[in-house]
């Protein structure tokens, strides 16, 4: 298994102006680069490749949507170096409109965690306000069986886009810590997009 | 929902949860994920389609009219063409 899930903390940060489509980088706690995506734009299905460095030649992970529909759209997590599905993703589409709210599902989608944007008031207040209190930064929570196992803060930045990764003390008897990073890049490349 | 079969590179066949169309599911042989066949996709290029036809059926006989009586409305083909472009999208979002 790959060293880059050593760690308890992470943060990503998102290149806010790129002509065509995104990317982003995920630093450890000590501002090492251990994983880089860089997705195309205009691409019907989403299949997001992270790699180990900018020079994408050792390719990590892989979040792949099964459908072109995006609206409830449900995401697999492969692990690249072994070839094995981790888990999977799944964009609750209706409750998003008020709250993003994602599950994760195990080999056979069966629910086993629930990740979920911070407040219901922040969340309401984010979509249909304007200038700055639009602003607020996000935070989700990754729950599994009730107990927080990882939580997602976006730093207020309105130039970079930049989100912390924490994982919980003992968050590793719960997940996988890949598909915790898995969630953060849904996070950054799918919310973000509709944001 | 129904089971789908998978065949898996390995050349393992193994069925699982119709859920998963589309998605990709670990080979109980090799423990790789293999693809599981399917997807909504057929959805998606029905509405296109219908709405690109619908376009061509209404802009088509409307271009030809325009340019048969000399008129220059022909800028309104390309807004009509435009917008239902738009709500084809929208619907297959």
């Amino acid at each position: 298994m790959s060293d880059y899930i050593d760690h308890d903390q992470y943060y990503i940060r998102k290149k806010l102006i790129k002509v065509l489509g995104s990317s982003f980088h995920i630093y450890d706690s000590e501002d090492n680069l251990i994983l880089f995506s860089s997705q195309k734009a205009f691409k019907l299905k989403e299949d997001i490749r992270v790699f180990s460095d900018e020079s994408m030649s050792s390719e990590r992970l892989v979040v792949k949507a099964r459908s072109i529909i995006d609206f409830g759209a449900a995401y697999d997590v492969v692990d690249s170096e072994s070839g094995e599905k981790l888990g999977a993703f799944r964009r609750k589409g209706l409750k998003s409109i008020l709250k993003d709210t994602w599950e994760l599902l195990d080999n056979d989608d069966n629910p086993v965690g629930k990740l979920q944007e911070d407040s219901g008031c922040l969340a309401l207040v984010r979509r249909f306000s304007s200038g700055l209190l639009s602003m607020i930064p996000q935070s989700f929570f990754l729950e599994i069986d009730g107990k927080r196992a990882v939580t997602y803060s976006q730093r207020f930045n309105p130039v970079i886009f930049k989100m912390d990764v924490n994982l919980e003390k003992g968050s590793r008897e719960l997940l996988d810590p890949r598909l915790a990073l898995a969630g953060a890049i849904l996070l950054v490349a799918v919310e973000g997009r509709q944001a | 929902m129904a089971e789908l079969e998978v065949v898996c590179d390995c050349g393992h066949r193994f069925n699982v949860p119709g859920s998963l169309r589309g998605g990709m599911s670990n080979c109980p042989s090799c423990g790789k994920a293999a693809d599981v066949p399917g997807g909504p996709e057929k959805l998606f290029w029905l509405v296109l389609g219908f709405w690109i036809l619908l376009a061509m059926v209404v802009l088509v006989p409307s271009a030809g009219y325009l340019f048969y009586t000399g008129h220059t409305l022909g800028g309104w083909g390309v807004v009509v063409f435009g917008c239902l472009l738009v709500i084809a999208i929208v619907l297959s979002m």
